[in-house]
């Protein structure tokens, strides 16, 4: 037997709810049955049918897109942005200390060993927090590359998913170590 | 009949407790996330609920605290062997590592000792992979025997 793990075992044994606490834990269980009707529920579903309603009529090109399209998009919007870095130095590790809240490591993608970094922020694709890195090459071209943990959807695919010129930028997205990348950079 | 039997509240208080490292706020968070959970699982089915709540208790802390101010796991991936967690810990007091811990830290231990999870059974858990679990453990190690060895100070 690990006795450390039985130390640590026996710490948490030892922590126990009050009665009081767990009577009150309990209590809640009654507190928060559902009424037959409830209002919101029903203003709820009112708005989400107004909200299909309008993206069907107005914005159902978009909606059709798949998800590669509208990462591509996304990732092109972002660039053409050009928000500030929040955090400008060329060292990977300090960038990864900073990001804390990031919920995975920071890698050093083999498609801009060739690059320089400069800098880095956060930044959400398809509502996901993710990491904007900024690089520039040796003729001081910008790029924009984003790293994210992999949908699910592409969990079974590996290097370049899709590139695309969209709006006068070449992006490109890919998986590499277990995260999803894009790449963006403005056409002459 | 109540969803989460005496024992099972205790269990989940002390998963709480492993994460935000302080009763007070492991019961708040623990309170919230029953509410929360009953509230789900009258418009959805939930097939573990030991798992949903423990997930609902977790970002439950992240939505209260938003980011640890201790230090947090960064380091890039390295291909590990599997090694015993507590080998090297032994003389140490689990109270003593547990406050030199955060938050990820003190769930992977949690984990590991109290629900008696293997590396495999933790990184499902947590959704990550293995060798993401033991680059955490091997750094985890690697700064506490390295700060306990100097007397505390993780400055």
């Amino acid at each position: 037997m690990n006795d450390f793990k039985s130390k640590v075992r026996d710490h948490y044994s030892s922590i126990e709810l009050s009665n009081e606490r767990l009577e009150k834990l309990q209590s809640l269980e009654g507190k928060t049955s559902r009424p037959l009707f409830s209002w919101n529920i029903f203003v709820t579903g009112f708005a989400t049918l107004s909200i299909l309603f309008a993206v069907v009529l107005v914005g159902f090109p978009q909606v059709t897109r798949s998800l590669e399209d509208n990462i591509l998009h996304e990732v092109v919007k972002n660039h053409i942005k050009n928000m500030p870095s929040e955090i400008e130095t060329s060292n990977l590790f300090a960038i990864s200390s900073k990001l804390s809240r990031l919920d995975f490591a920071i890698i050093n993608s083999t498609y801009t060993s060739d690059k320089s970094l400069v800098g880095a922020r956060y930044c959400s694709i398809q509502g996901v927090t993710a990491a904007q890195l900024q690089y520039k090459d040796t003729v001081g071209t910008r790029y924009t590359v984003y790293q994210v943990p992999v949908p699910k959807e592409f969990e079974s695919r590996k290097g370049l998913i899709k590139e695309s010129d969209i709006s006068g930028v070449h992006v490109q997205i890919y998986v590499e170590k277990g995260l999803l990348i894009g790449k963006a950079y403005s056409l002459k | 009949m109540n969803i989460f039997s005496r024992g099972e509240l205790n269990d989940l208080y002390r998963y709480s407790i492993s994460i935000c490292g302080c009763e007070n706020i492991g019961y708040d968070v623990l309170h919230t996330s029953i509410e929360k959970f009953l509230v789900k699982s009258e418009q959805i089915e939930i097939q573990y609920p030991r798992r949903y709540i423990m997930r609902m208790i977790k970002n439950e802390y992240v939505n209260t605290i938003r980011s640890d101010s201790r230090l947090e796991f960064s380091d890039e991936e390295v291909e590990l062997e599997v090694e015993d967690f507590g080998q090297g810990l032994e003389k140490y007091d689990a109270k003593v590592v547990l406050d030199h811990c955060n938050s990820k830290e003190r769930e992977i231990l949690f984990l590991w000792a109290y629900e008696g999870m293997s590396y495999s059974e933790i990184a499902k858990q947590l959704e990550v992979s293995k060798g993401t679990i033991l680059t955490r453990i091997h750094n985890f190690k690697k700064r506490i025997l390295k700060v306990l060895n100097k007397g505390g100070n993780d400055e």
